[in-house]
């Protein structure tokens, strides 16, 4: 009897849809609760944020097997981390976090050994862009100053990161590190082991360096005007 | 104080990571005024910080250099997550 009556409420609520909704709701909290509280199966970061990760570094470290390693490092970590993460940010924003810290502890074992490297010297650099009495020897071109004209362009970050390349080590990093991560002189020149002077002049050199690259590559030659 | 190009690019630089000292700003400044070509430089220093930052804010595929992890590199990760679990 009781069984029959069980039965028939069960027939009751499949035919009236509710039970369907109830399943609804349930798979729907539970997505909730996992996009705002949890994260999500491990094994899932791999293919959802796997080609983000890798890119970010990638961009900023200039070495793929380096960036291979540090998105290894960055995914491990988190698993590690997986019950601190408090669903405050999205996943993503989480792992980059994490990423951002191995990039930076990487940086500073490259680093670890002080630069005694002169070739890049002041006056290198003055013969290269400038006359002996302080003139532009190459004058800066007139740019079309449109940031949407680049900012999209998947080949315009290419050439960019040729450019950046193309600089010397210590210089590229701390370019990255200044224009790229957003942190002061005072943090950089400690990371990048080098005293605060010789940080200004190597963001300078790299700063003219890579205008110049991108003038080449991108930008120069818009307009005859000089 | 007059400047050459060489010393103006050099302050432009350091103007972006911090303030001038004043006499060095009004310096600079007045040697922006009269050349084209350092007042080129800083617009052209300044745009490309201001690509770079927007660029940290999107993360979409289109503004990234075209990469992506090596299968065999994905393969790895996941199995070493499947594994520590």
């Amino acid at each position: 009897m009781t069984g029959a009556l069980a039965h028939r409420a069960q027939d009751f609520e499949y035919s009236s849809g509710m039970m369907a909704d109830w399943r609804d709701r349930d798979i729907r909290l539970d997505v909730e609760r996992r996009g705002s509280s949890q994260a999500s199966d491990p094994e899932t970061w791999v293919d959802q944020h796997g080609d983000y990760l890798y890119r970010y570094a990638l961009f900023r470290i200039r070495d793929p097997h380096v960036a291979e390693d540090l998105v290894q490092e960055t995914l491990l970590a988190a698993l590690e981390a997986r019950s601190k993460f408090a669903g405050h940010s999205s996943e993503r924003t989480w792992l980059v976090g994490i990423l951002k810290h191995k990039i930076i502890d990487y940086l500073r074992q490259r680093h670890r050994e002080p630069s005694f490297d002169t070739s890049d010297s002041a006056d290198v650099l003055t013969e290269e862009f400038f006359t002996r009495m302080g003139m532009w020897k190459l004058k800066p071109d007139e740019w079309i100053l449109d940031p949407e004209a680049a900012l999209n362009r998947k080949e315009f970050w290419d050439v960019f990161a040729r450019c950046l390349s193309q600089l010397p080590t210590r210089q590229a990093d701390a370019f990255v590190l200044r224009e790229i991560e957003g942190l002061d002189n005072k943090e950089i020149s400690k990371v990048l082991n080098v005293s605060a002077t010789n940080l200004w002049v190597m963001l300078h050199r790299a700063r003219m360096r890579l205008r110049r690259c991108l003038e080449i590559h991108w930008f120069g030659g818009k307009t005859k005007e000089n | 104080m007059f400047l050459s190009c060489k010393e103006a690019a050099r302050l432009i630089s350091q103007s972006l990571d911090q303030p001038l000292p004043t006499r060095w700003r009004v310096a600079l400044k007045f040697h922006l005024f009269i050349c084209r070509f350092c007042t080129r430089y800083q617009r052209q220093l300044l745009f490309m910080r201001d690509l770079l930052r927007r660029h940290a804010h999107q993360d979409d595929e289109e503004s990234s250099p075209s990469a992506s992890l090596p299968p065999e590199i994905r393969q790895r990760l996941k199995e070493a997550l499947r594994h520590r679990k």
